[in-house]
């Protein structure tokens, strides 16, 4: 009987078993606890997949440059032209912005605004998964960063948030993962929802909204923020753009699906909010 | 002693096929989805091994390799150490039939691997869902097309993992084994 069950292996799967017991269970009692081992390999790892993403990068330049040239050349022509449609608005703005502070000194009201402290970071490797949206970064805990950082693109677009620390790197979900949940704002509206994401979304690159009143009234390309509500995270980073509403299968609640305004498969180099103030 | 330090170079010698399909995977195959999917390879290694040096050191190769995916792998949970240890296990029984030790036993074996896996994650996402804010279990529905092609991609690499772990096994089996 000892000899049948040492041949076959049935031990070590006993031993299995006890060992996935006990993992699952630690990992319930400390939800925070990042492995040593997984410490490890991303320390010895970090270096390398930088590296590696380096000279992708410079490979699909050249590839654009070799086979897509007519394409960037389009988008270049179709990004000067919002370049200068940004100008004519802003220039507009400026003018409003003057009128606005006068106003606001006549009031004697506080500005609101939300000031962020930056740390930039390199994307050193996507998902592991099929079953996860997310994104492993450059720097970790000796450089600051801490689970529930919030990242952004260089144009203040929010990515995801940072769900798991290493030494010098870091694990972060993106907007579009099912395990995401950021209290979100309508811009237009002012209606206050959750931003969510389910595997059906995430399949299509998309989130969604949900948590939504009766009376929403949303409309495609509706602006979604971040609210800032309780603190958490900072507010009026922008999310996405509405695409559409839709009902559950059941028909009993709605949600609204959101297009995320960061290009989630094209990211090199991102900032991880390390601190922030919501006036 | 010959042929313990036979054992221990051929252990090693598989220890760092696992670490090469690792960096494949993690470096080169995670960039390239197929169908929103990425390859799973870890239940192929464990399959070939299992196939070549029967179940006992089968399971032990799934065992290691279930807790190395476990802990490197963001949230593929502690769910690999059981299926990897299986998959070891069961593909060490081919080792006494003829089909042991062949192209055919290996591609059946890492197959039988492929969907355990898949068929494991489906089942777990379906009765208990991904996270502790979904109430209910996800729909199949939804899960079986993200299962299927990931069985596929990974389907693909059947015959590359074997033949990588056969140029193992046939360099460095120890004289007994001949």
């Amino acid at each position: 009987m000892k000899n049948y069950f040492h041949e076959n292996g049935i031990w070590v799967l006993i031993v299995a078993l006890a060992l996935t017991g006990v993992l699952t269970i630690t990992s319930a009692v400390l939800p925070n606890l990042t492995s040593p081992l997984s410490n490890v390999l991303g320390i010895v790892s970090t270096p390398v997949q930088g590296t590696v993403s380096s000279f992708a990068g410079w490979l699909e330049g050249l590839y654009n440059y070799a086979f897509r040239y007519d394409q960037m050349s389009e988008k270049l022509a179709l990004a000067e032209q919002e370049l200068a449609d940004v100008r004519s608005q802003l220039r507009e703005a400026q003018d409003a912005l003057a009128e606005n502070e006068h106003l606001r000194a006549a009031l004697n009201l506080v500005e609101e605004k939300t000031d962020l402290t930056l740390m930039d970071v390199k994307v050193t490797e996507g998902s592991s998964t099929s079953w996860e949206s997310t994104l492993q970064i450059s720097k970790g805990s000796n450089a600051g960063i801490k689970k529930g950082d919030v990242v952004i693109t260089g144009t203040g677009y929010l990515v995801g948030v940072v769900q798991e620390v290493g030494t010098n790197w870091a694990r972060m979900i993106t907007i579009i993962d099912p395990n995401i949940s950021v209290s979100a704002n309508v811009y237009r509206t002012g209606d206050t929802v959750m931003l969510e994401s389910d595997l059906d979304m995430m399949q299509q690159g998309r989130c969604k909204l949900t948590y939504l009143g009766e009376d929403v009234s949303f409309i495609s390309g509706d602006e979604v923020l971040t609210s800032g509500a309780n603190g958490t995270y900072p507010s009026g980073l922008v999310i996405g753009y509405v695409e559409s509403l839709q009902a559950t299968p059941s028909g009993l609640e709605r949600y609204a699906v959101v297009q995320p305004a960061a290009q989630l498969d094209e990211l090199g180099t991102l900032f991880v909010v390390t601190g922030f103030d919501n006036d | 002693m010959g042929r313990n330090n036979g054992e221990q170079i051929k252990w090693t010698a598989y220890a760092l096929a696992y670490v090469l399909l690792f960096l494949l995977k993690t470096l080169l195959f995670n960039r390239i989805p197929f169908h929103g999917a990425l390859p799973e390879l870890a239940p192929l290694a464990v399959a070939a091994v299992g196939c070549f040096e029967g179940s006992f050191p089968g399971a032990v190769y799934g065992l290691a390799v279930g807790f190395f995916s476990s802990a490197v792998y963001y949230r593929s949970g502690t769910m690999m150490i059981p299926i990897c240890t299986i998959v070891g296990m069961l593909s060490g029984f081919t080792t006494r039939r003829q089909i042991g030790k062949t192209v055919l036993g290996g591609v059946l074996c890492g197959a039988f691997g492929i969907l355990l896996t898949e068929a494991s994650r489906v089942g777990f996402y379906h009765m208990l869902g991904m996270n502790l804010r979904q109430s209910a279990g996800i729909a199949l529905d939804t899960l079986m097309p993200i299962a299927i092609a990931e069985a596929e991609y990974s389907a693909l690499f059947l015959l590359p993992v074997f033949y990588l772990f056969a140029a193992v096994y046939n360099n460095f089996r120890t004289d007994t084994e001949l």
